[in-house]
């Protein structure tokens, strides 16, 4: 790991501007809450922050990771510095896509495809068994999803690639 | 001749603390009747008024001259008691106490039997020492007051002040030619960026210019006698090559062709071999270093006021306190001969001590921030936290000052260069006192890059740069990193204290500090009465902290000087010299230099300095031929005990020894805490488990004892007596072998450290003898049957 870039510019006051990540210590509060912490590859929060500190630019432009979070804001909620890990995430997002315009996450095909982010449908067995009703996912409803993906190919990023959405 | 013994025996109820388990009455019933008791009675509560008003009113109608009293621990209300006999006119150490409720009722109270008859046989052992007790008398040792203050730094230099403004003569010792220590090397102070020399110089001239004070600069402390109120002093003073006369003109300097370099400017920049040591440090004078000094004499043509003399002679002073402040201070950690010594000797590479120079006006640099031998400007700057704290070998405290002061360095070079690029490599930022987080936080909204893992190597990287490999923790990588600037953040070691351990014979702890009394409850005093420490030669510190500790030794000093004398306990060791055979083991195991070998050449005698004597008893625990008596303590006190506790079914019994201070009160402790454990236990109290005789051990073997227990303080730290657990253990386990050798099973033999607060593992302690005693018996009885025919 060549540190000379930080040496250089400091890349997260390009990226991140909701406060000071070098108030960031390490401490992994972040990880130990996250939802997305448990996929694979793993969403690491406070990797990512100190890959944004360590100016490893390369690095973070080809990382999907960011993509995997749910939004559930409890980084943000716990972190003991308050250096807002998922506004930090967004950023990381936005400075992917404004660096590679034709950059189109991987998440946004499974979005696509499945409606939302999550594999929600993953335990109906498990709802079944326990005799649980089944969930009201737009999965489900075929109708609402044609329209959510209608509503999806209006955007920019999916209307010019839609080559990848299965047409 | 023999004195006609009438004891009274009071037996208390402790509400039902005690009668809840056992009945005080029939104990009465079966203890009046026992040789030489006079009185017995028992009482609700014999610590209250009218339970001490029936013992002065028996003392005075019966003439009861010795007091046992059957009731709590003696830490709780020995001193109670003591004054009660005092106020009936009867000498305060004619009294014992038996502890029946901490060491008996409390912990068998579900055995109340065995618990009846434990209570008596601790009654008996009570009687037995008591018979044997004989007045003492407290120790009056007379006060000097006048103090001596060992080095002249922050803390040395406010000790010295409070003393001298309490209106006391003090006597402050420096080494080197200037007061102010390491204070003089310092530019700024963290957390507030206040200079040093605003701090210190007050405290200088306050101290030089003091009616009170007796500054002896270049002076060495040689030998120390004496103890707590009288000390007897020897400084070795090098007399100055300067004469008071001089004004500072500095002719002598530009005269003198010899060119050194300057430690003072971190070697960055030279001196000649008379020089000013510091511009603003008292006493202002020119010296010559002696050392380096040619004797070329040109600065003595040069001085307008003849003021240089190249002489170099010493003088002596002598002269008695009666208290001392030990203020030697740190030194800062020298990567030579350390793994660290590679990087030190790079020329980009500096510590946080050089780099104070490198800031200072004063400076090899004249304040300007410029590398080394250089007039370039760094631009990346690296620190390197902790070299030579929190190591595996070598120094493996936390030095506590170097994350502020890194941190303020930081800042600073932040603000004179703005367009510095600062790291700091470190393993954990502490910033723990008030306002240090501050600048942790000052330093992160500088911009300041903070990378968490070790610094595996500097090495040269051409163009005068350094390239740095870390380990990254998060990552598990090793990172690289170009600077031109490192600073190692170097941490505290000890002072120079090393030849003053030699005189003063003051124990250091395992990490070579002064070690003070107790961590919590003397963190001010040493073992040593009188001696008091003040700032970091006892641990790292900050300056506030030292100032803080010197105001509170000042004070114990002052507390001292406030009696005339000084009342001690009358528990001591006493030689009787018909029986000293000369050979010097006691004063050779005395932790406070207490015995002296005095007599003749051909025939020694050891002699106890009382004043100096703490009546632990190690001397005596050691006497190869029982010639040393602690009193209180007596041998014969400690025998009737033994006899005592085993004159019935010795076999089951186990008799333990504890020490006053720490497996006493375990024991206390477990009784506290309603901890049951086997009533075969016997506990006899010593003040030091160095005061346990070999020749006791084997007399209780030889009585049948079951199993015997010696137990202690933890070592090495923790005996209140510095070394008497190690004394016990060395004792013990010669005796180990030669009890092998008797066909007496060593294992028969235990040695245990068990601390006030290890009520627990005194209960798991004896649980596991008296396993051990029952499985020994059983098998015993097992061989028994085998061998018998039938």
């Amino acid at each position: 790991m060549d540190l000379q870039e930080v040496s250089v510019k400091d890349l997260w006051q390009d990226v991140y501007s909701a406060g000071n990540l070098h108030y960031c210590f390490n401490c992994s509060t972040c990880i130990s809450g996250c939802p997305a912490s448990h996929g694979d590859p793993p969403l690491l929060v406070r990797n990512l922050a100190r890959k944004l500190i360590l100016g490893l630019e390369e690095e973070l432009l080809d990382d999907d990771t960011p993509w995997a979070c749910v939004s559930c804001s409890r980084c943000e909620e716990m972190c003991p510095m308050n250096v807002m890990p998922f506004e930090m995430i967004l950023f990381i997002r936005q400075w992917q896509c404004r660096n590679d315009e034709t950059r189109v996450p991987t998440a946004i095909v499974e979005i696509y495809k499945r409606g939302y982010t999550q594999a929600v449908g993953v335990n109906t067995e498990l709802r079944e068994s326990l005799g649980l009703p089944r969930l009201n996912t737009i999965t489900n409803n075929p109708e609402q999803l044609e329209l959510f993906r209608a509503m999806l190919m209006k955007t920019r990023i999916v209307s010019e690639n839609d080559y990848m959405f299965g047409g | 001749m023999t004195e006609d013994l009438r004891l009274g025996l009071y037996i208390c109820h402790c509400g039902l603390n005690i009668a809840g388990t056992v009945d005080p009455e029939a104990l009465v019933n079966q203890a009046q009747h026992l040789p030489d008791v006079a009185v017995c009675r028992h009482h609700l509560y014999t610590c209250s008024e009218a339970g001490q008003k029936e013992i002065q009113k028996d003392i005075e109608h019966f003439g009861i001259n010795r007091v046992v009293i059957a009731a709590c621990s003696p830490k709780l209300h020995e001193l109670t008691f003591r004054r009660l006999l005092i106020e009936s006119g009867l000498n305060p150490y004619l009294l014992e106490l038996v502890n029946l409720r901490e060491h008996c009722t409390w912990v068998h109270s579900g055995e109340p039997d065995a618990a009846a008859v434990k209570a008596l046989e601790l009654i008996r052992m009570g009687l037995a020492k008591a018979r044997l007790a004989r007045p003492l008398a407290d120790r009056q040792v007379p006060v000097t007051r006048r103090a001596l203050v060992i080095g002249g730094g922050p803390a040395g230099l406010r000790a010295a002040l409070d003393i001298a403004d309490a209106g006391h003569p003090v006597i402050i010792v420096e080494r080197e030619p200037i007061l102010g220590g390491m204070a003089n090397l310092l530019n700024r102070t963290f957390p507030h960026g206040q200079t040093a020399l605003s701090l210190i110089n007050p405290l200088m001239a306050a101290v030089a210019h003091h009616p009170g004070i007796t500054v002896l600069t270049g002076g060495e402390i040689t030998e120390v006698s004496g103890h707590l109120g009288n000390f007897d002093i020897v400084v070795r003073q090098s007399v100055p090559a300067v004469a008071d006369t001089c004004d500072l003109c500095g002719l002598c300097a530009s005269a003198c062709p010899i060119q050194v370099p300057d430690e003072r400017q971190a070697g960055l920049a030279f001196r000649t071999a008379i020089f000013l040591p510091s511009p603003t440090a008292f006493p202002a004078r020119y010296v010559v270093d002696a050392a380096h000094c040619d004797r070329c004499a040109r600065c003595l043509q040069a001085c307008p006021q003849g003021a240089v003399s190249l002489d170099f002679q010493e003088t002596e002073h002598r002269f008695t306190v009666g208290a001392m402040v030990v203020a030697t201070g740190f030194k800062p950690f020298d990567p030579v001969g350390t793994r660290y010594e590679a990087w030190a000797a790079l020329p980009g590479v500096v510590t946080t001590l050089n780099l104070e120079r490198l800031l200072a006006p004063d400076g090899p640099t004249r304040g300007r921030v410029l590398l080394p031998y250089s007039e370039k400007q760094p631009r990346d700057i690296a620190f390197i936290m902790c070299v030579g704290s929190r190591e595996e070998d070598g120094n493996r405290a936390c030095s506590r000052i170097c994350c502020p002061t890194a941190l303020r360095q930081a800042l600073e070079l932040k603000d004179r260069l703005p367009e510095a690029r600062i790291r700091i490599y470190y393993r954990d930022i502490r910033t723990v006192k008030k306002d240090w987080e501050a600048l942790y936080n000052a330093a992160r909204d500088a911009g300041i890059l903070f990378l968490r893992g070790k610094v595996e190597d500097i090495q040269a990287a051409g163009d005068s740069r350094l390239l740095i490999r870390a380990h990254n923790e998060l990552f598990r990588s090793t990172s690289e990193d170009q600077v031109d600037l490192a600073v190692l953040a170097v941490g505290l070691t000890p002072g120079n204290g090393a030849p003053l351990r030699e005189v003063l014979k003051l124990p250091v702890g395992p990490d070579g500090f002064f070690l003070e009394s107790h961590p919590k409850l003397k963190p001010l005093e040493t073992v040593l009465d009188g001696i008091y420490l003040a700032g970091s030669c006892q641990g790292p510190k900050d300056i506030a902290e030292s100032l803080t500790q010197a105001s509170g030794a000042a004070a114990k000093v002052l507390a001292l000087f406030a009696h005339d004398a000084i009342t001690l306990e009358g528990l001591v060791a006493e030689v009787n010299e018909e029986l000293c055979l000369g050979c010097g083991f006691c004063a050779e195991d005395c932790p406070f230099q207490a015995i002296v070998m005095a007599g003749t050449e051909e025939e020694p005698k050891a002699r106890v300095i009382t004043a100096a004597c703490k009546g632990c008893g190690i001397c005596a625990g050691t006497c190869p031929s029982g010639a040393i008596t602690s009193l209180g303590f007596t041998d014969a006190m400690l025998l009737a005990q033994i006899d005592e506790a085993l004159a019935s079914d010795p076999e089951s019994k186990i008799l333990a020894f504890c020490c006053n201070w720490c497996s006493y009160a375990g024991a206390d402790f477990a009784g506290v805490s309603r901890l049951q454990y086997s009533p075969q236990v016997r506990i006899i109290r010593t003040m030091c488990a160095g005061r346990v005789h070999p020749n006791f051990i084997l007399h209780a073997f030889e009585k049948g004892a079951g199993l015997v227990l010696v137990s202690g303080c933890h070592p090495p730290g923790d005996c209140h007596y510095v070394s008497g657990n190690l004394r016990a253990r060395e004792r013990v386990e010669k005796l180990k072998t030669k009890l092998a050798k008797k066909g007496i099973d060593p294992d028969r033999l235990r040695l245990a450290w068990i601390s006030a607060t290890e009520g627990r593992v005194f209960q798991k302690v004896i649980r596991e003898m008296a396993e051990a005693l029952e499985k020994g018996e059983k098998t015993k009885r097992g061989k028994g049957e085998k061998g018998n025919p039938e």
